[in-house]
């Protein structure tokens, strides 16, 4: 924990010690389900703009064809409990049914097939609540079921349902709006990149003379893509790179366009064609510039 | 501009770069100019001090920063320059009257006579300036600034609203659009790239986001095409109409549309495609079976197929042959009409057509040196570094620009000569 977070934390210990007992929510779909309340914008305040033939449409939309498949996947389930215990929720949640991998896709998905698609948009602030914030998409779940029942791609679907209904968690809301707007999850317009870039090469001189920040370099062996939050709040990465690249004798560049930020969050909201218009946006540039290899932080 | 070339004089030895290095702290953006007699860059004479050298000789004006080097066809070099806390552009040697907080994208037209850049003002906010007259609305922000085909018009993205941070709603208001000559379109969308110009310059495509963050579609002049979709790629003009073909991904997989109707067979992905100068045939990358790529002519793919990548096709200027080039099993290679060049290479250039259409030139990498490949054949010169080939009106000779023991030469030879 970095010293913001345990400040945060104590603070919420401080804070529910005043209030005495935190408000309880209680799903009104499954009376088992019960939480805290979380005050989220991206949960709370998205969800009261949806109508149900919106909610209607946009499931079609996604699961469609796929339908019947879906509904035999989580009727084979055998309720062996085997994904439960490969499930960090489940496990820390003293082993509450409700954290359990296969609840998670009963409660969500197969509800919307069992009621033909017809939900609610509180039901999709459960969704959104139970597929966002009690899974973190390890994956786990699916490799230990015997029968080989994917669960993490049943909770994807419904992860991308919630975001084509722009019901989000709002951190994650906001990372993938600044991906479709400007394809890094930083919000970070072409020339404040560029601007950055030629602050840095400028400022690394100090610690090592003459040190060169490439930009476009057609041919580099290595073409180095940055994380978004590197030029935006880590801005000494990119000139440590730099000098690492200058001190090992590396041929290398970066971009002056757009996509130069390796991060890919729109993924883990199943937003599949700005995942794909990243990859290809980093290709085209490898691409464009001709070099050998592509370097990416992470 | 070709006439002004010459292509008589086979070989000028035209500087030594190799003795520039001990003059400089460092040299960037080494770029011939057209007609092969200049050779320029940015240099740092002192530290933080950059200046042009062009054939050896520095220009007077240092600058603080410095890039985006090209040459004209005037064979004037063009290049974004920062001095006093502004950006300007230099053309030659003069500058323009207007400078700005930032300047990027440097754009010319296809004779280069206009240059367009994106613009960053004092007041924070963005737009486009062409032939140093800046629009006179600008936005919250600017990108991708694109050039008409007659160099008077620009197109840019822009942001119409100021973002609120963290306001997750704001999104759904639809700030983005297309700004044309400064005019922003009446619609506005959840996002939108990818702008083009019509061959007349009279009208602007672009792709854009429509009703939620997972529905797509081409807006020609801000009107939406009346068909939606889950993806859609960049759009061009069929030159001389006002039709616009995009790639589009439907159920049934990528395809190709033509103002909203679909016109090829659907593919894992479809993407980059290009219409013959003459507007009757139609290229694109095609990927008919996952982690495979190839090019489709018309709807049809070409029989080889390869493992890694493949660069956008590039049609002969009288529309009848294709070429690209091609990365499989490690190897970068040349194909012609689905024909695969023998030799493979460690990388290669876009391939270059001679006006006739009956000649392919381009330049490529082997074992660490590079070399001018002709129809297929390998050229004697390994060079240290090379520039594009460009043919002769008449398709005989080409103009080679290389680096070649540390110097830059010029050479004019016949295919056969290479
Ligand atoms: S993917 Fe989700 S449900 Fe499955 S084990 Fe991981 S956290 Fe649990
Ligand atoms: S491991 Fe498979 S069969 Fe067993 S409970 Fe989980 S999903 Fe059902």
């Amino acid at each position: 924990m970095n010293e913001f977070a345990i400040e945060r934390y104590l603070n919420r210990i401080i804070e529910e010690r005043e209030q005495g007992e935190k408000e309880k929510y209680v799903s009104p779909y499954f009376p088992e389900y019960v939480r805290e309340v979380v005050p989220d914008m991206g949960l709370d305040e998205r969800v009261s703009q949806l109508t149900t033939e919106q909610i209607e449409r946009v499931i079609k939309r996604v699961i469609g064809k796929q339908t019947a498949r879906l509904k035999s996947i989580i009727e084979t389930c055998m309720h062996c409990g085997l994904c439960s215990d490969a499930c960090q929720w489940y496990i820390s949640n003293d082993r509450d049914p409700t954290y359990a991998p296969v609840a998670k896709i009963r409660m969500t998905l197969g509800e919307m097939i069992k009621r033909n698609f017809k939900v609610d948009p509180e039901f999709i602030k459960f969704c959104a609540r139970v597929v966002f914030t009690e899974c973190n998409i390890c994956h786990r779940c699916s490799m230990y079921c015997p029968f080989g029942l994917d669960i993490t791609a049943i909770i994807r679907l419904v992860r991308r349902i919630c975001f084509i209904l722009g019901v989000v968690p709002q951190r994650q809301l906001d990372q993938a709006q600044t991906h479709i707007t400007f394809l890094n999850q930083v919000w970070l317009s072409q020339n404040d990149y560029l601007d950055t870039l030629f602050w840095r090469e400028e400022e690394g001189i100090y610690e090592l003379k003459n040190l060169r920040i490439p930009i476009d370099k057609e041919g580099a062996e290595i073409l180095w893509f940055p994380l978004g939050a590197e030029p935006k709040t880590g801005v000494d990465h990119i000139d440590r790179f730099a000098k690492i690249m200058a001190v090992a004798g590396v041929d290398w560049t970066m971009t002056s366009k757009d996509t130069w930020d390796s991060s890919n969050m729109s993924m883990f909201i199943n937003d599949y064609f700005t995942m794909e218009r990243i990859v290809r946006g980093l290709y085209e540039n490898a691409k464009r510039l001709r070099v050998k290899r592509i370097v990416l932080t992470e | 501009m070709e006439e002004k070339i010459d292509w008589g004089t086979k070989e000028k030895v035209i500087a030594d770069i190799n003795s520039w290095k001990g003059r400089f702290i460092d040299i960037r953006e080494l770029t011939p100019s057209h007609d092969g007699e200049k050779i320029a860059a940015i240099v740092q004479p002192e530290t933080r001090k950059f200046t042009l050298c062009i054939n050896g000789k520095l220009q007077e004006n240092l600058f603080d920063r410095m890039y985006s080097l090209r040459f004209n066809l005037e064979n004037q070099p063009i290049c974004l320059v920062y001095a006093d806390f502004q950006w300007t552009v230099l053309v030659g040697d003069t500058m323009w009257e207007n400078g700005f907080d930032m300047m990027w994208n440097l754009t010319l037209s296809p004779d280069t006579k206009s240059i367009a850049v994106n613009i960053r003002t004092a007041e924070m906010t963005s737009g486009v300036c062409l032939n140093d007259v800046p629009w006179e609305n600008t936005f919250f922000e600017a990108s991708d600034v694109v050039i008409s085909p007659d160099g008077k018009r620009t197109a840019s993205h822009v942001q119409i609203r100021q973002r609120e941070e963290l306001n997750i709603h704001w999104f759904y208001q639809k700030n983005f659009t297309v700004a044309v000559d400064g005019k922003a379109w009446d619609n506005s969308f959840l996002t939108t790239w990818g702008a083009t110009f019509s061959s007349d310059s009279q009208h602007v495509a672009s792709v854009v986001m429509t009703s939620d963050a997972a529905t797509y579609s081409i807006a020609v002049d801000g009107i939406p095409w009346d068909k939606e979709f889950s993806g859609c790629w960049e759009p061009i003009f069929v030159p001389g109409t006002l039709d616009v073909i995009a790639p589009v991904e439907t159920p049934r997989g990528w395809t190709l549309a033509e103002n909203g109707a679909i016109i090829w067979p659907y593919f894992h992905q479809v993407y980059s495609p290009k219409v013959s100068p003459d507007g009757k045939r139609l290229a694109a990358i095609v990927v008919p079976e996952v982690g495979k790529w190839t090019v489709a002519i018309d709807g049809k793919p070409w029989k080889n197929i390869f493992n890694q990548m493949i660069f956008n096709p590039i049609f002969s200027p009288d529309g009848s042959k294709v070429a690209t080039i091609a990365k499989h099993n490690n190897k970068y290679l040349v194909v012609v009409d689905d024909k695969v060049w023998p030799d493979s290479f460690e990388n290669a250039w876009d391939p270059v057509f001679s006006p006739q259409g009956d000649k392919v030139a381009l330049r490529a990498e082997k074992k660490g040196k590079f070399f001018i490949v002709a129809n297929g054949k390998i050229g004697k010169t390994a060079y240290e570094w090379l520039w594009d080939p460009i043919f002769s009106p008449d398709g005989s000779k080409i103009l080679i620009r290389g680096i070649e023991n540390g110097k830059y030469v010029r050479r004019v030879l016949s295919i056969d000569e290479i």
